[in-house]
């Protein structure tokens, strides 16, 4: 177990050319696929995110966090995302989502999935109904439930066909990235396997609500649709392996990421948003405390077998009393040997 | 004037019971939907007029100290009981998020401008943008 004192070899800034090593083929093929606009696009969350930093905390700017903040957002936003909708959202990113917080690895909420969200709340029309307007042709995303939406091939959604955010114009890229980041350990594999798995499951058994039935039952029981379609790959590999804001325990990162897809999968089964992989991650974000109480805490108080936890609830009483009652000295750290014999 | 809807409504009693340090009997607040979808669905004929003194009694006497937050909650028309259960439902796990993610930023130290309201504030903000799609539900 690592302590305050003990010093990763891997530097902040080595861990932040990792990630956008890892994002690049995703950013590439977004820009081979749409062009100008989606290289104005990325550039511009980018610019964003580093203008702000500078502004209020510039020593910063050099471990290059704010760069992969940019990166990711630019991944998130809609394929026909305008350049000041794209500097704003990666402004917000660092502005809302990282600086309040006290700056990098202090943010209880993904800045991505923040400027994103905050973004969805203030210029909904811009992400409601994300669309490509590549080779003359603009369409709807098979996740929007609006009239004009269509059900993609298979093909379509994993060659990056299907309509949607700038990560889905090369899923194949966004999962070689997070594969890259796997393998380099940079991140928890148990995370986006956890995540991915969870919403395939709940894709096959969870019913359409009456928004899905009606306008987009392509939506029901199609695995391969959800794990392609909108931010999820994006969401698996990039968000919600953030460290900063996921728990710290194995099994708290794991229960973090089925939360996440139940979300996601509850948000675009029963309600008109159209992708909930950002909210989805967020509400994830917000349990991180509650899931690190639960795993870590609980644990280092004393042990999880029935006999540990009838302990547990003894040694809520006052120390003095239980001094008493025991008769033994203070337990010391949560062993089953610890406990006084007389309890 | 538009009515207030039942999600902005318990997003707004999340924000006074946070910011107002008004935690006392969130569950007793929590009973202020279903007391008044209760009221409104209830058949009463011509003893109509009872369905406001009774949310009235709802909101001030049990709660004792937290009126504010269940007048709040008292305010929006509920469509349906489960409606009202579900807005009871997002008003405790709100405030129950609220406090858990308000320990973890004073854990790791906000910037001192940041600290206390502001920070809470922000929180709140967040969580009513996250929680959004549960007000279409």
């Amino acid at each position: 177990m690592k302590g305050p004192f003990l010093r990763s070899p891997q530097s902040t800034r080595g861990l932040m050319v990792q990630v956008v090593v890892a994002a690049s083929p995703a950013l590439f093929a977004a820009v081979v696929r749409l062009g100008a606009p989606a290289a104005a696009a990325i550039l511009s969350a980018v610019a964003g995110a580093v203008a702000v930093e500078a502004t209020l905390k510039h020593r910063s700017v050099a471990d290059g966090s704010a760069v992969v903040t940019g990166a990711i957002v630019a991944l998130l936003l809609p394929a026909d995302a305008p350049p000041w909708l794209a500097a704003i959202a990666g402004a917000l990113a660092i502005g809302l989502g990282k600086a309040p917080w006290g700056g990098l690895g202090k943010n209880p909420f993904n800045p991505a999935a923040l400027s994103r969200a905050v973004l969805m709340v203030a210029l909904p029309a811009h992400f409601f109904a994300p669309a490509w307007r590549w080779d003359a042709v603009t369409a709807a995303s098979p996740l929007s439930k609006e009239i004009g939406a269509t059900a993609p091939s298979w093909t379509a959604l994993v060659v990056g066909d299907a309509p949607g955010c700038l990560g889905q114009a090369a899923p194949w890229a966004v999962v070689a990235g997070g594969l890259l980041l796997v393998a380099l350990r940079t991140i928890d594999w148990r995370v986006p396997l956890a995540y991915l798995s969870a919403i395939a499951a709940i894709a096959l058994v969870l019913p359409g609500g009456a928004r899905v039935t009606g306008h987009a039952p392509w939506l029901v029981g199609d695995p391969m649709l959800h794990l392609f379609g909108g931010g999820t790959l994006v969401a698996a590999f990039f968000l919600l392996t953030d460290p900063a804001t996921a728990p710290m325990s194995q099994g708290g990162r794991i229960a973090f990421a089925w939360i996440a897809a139940i979300a996601t999968m509850a948000i675009r089964n029963f309600t008109p948003y159209p992708d909930g992989a950002a909210l989805a991650v967020l509400l994830a974000n917000a349990c991180a405390p509650w899931l690190d109480r639960v795993t870590i805490e609980r644990r280092t108080q004393l042990g999880t077998s029935s006999r540990a936890r009838r302990g547990r609830r003894e040694w809520r009483v006052p120390w003095g009393r239980q001094r008493e009652v025991s008769d033994g000295a203070r337990p010391s750290g949560g062993t089953r040997s610890s406990r006084p014999t007389g309890s | 004037m538009m009515p207030i809807s039942a999600y902005d409504a318990v997003m707004l009693a999340v924000a006074v019971t946070v910011l107002g340090d008004r935690r006392g009997r969130i569950g007793w607040v929590a009973v202020v939907p279903l007391v008044a979808a209760l009221a409104a669905l209830a058949p009463l004929g011509e003893h109509g007029y009872l369905v406001a003194p009774v949310v009235a009694l709802v909101v001030t006497l049990p709660p004792l100290r937290a009126p504010a937050p269940a007048l709040v909650l008292a305010v929006p028309t509920y469509g349906s009981l489960p409606a009202a259960a579900l807005a009871a439902a997002l008003y405790v796990s709100s405030v129950w998020l609220a406090d858990l993610l308000d320990r973890r930023v004073e854990e790791r130290g906000p910037p001192p401008s940041w600290r206390g309201a502001p920070a809470r504030l922000l929180v709140l903000a967040v969580l009513y943008a996250t929680l959004l799609p549960v007000g279409h539900l």
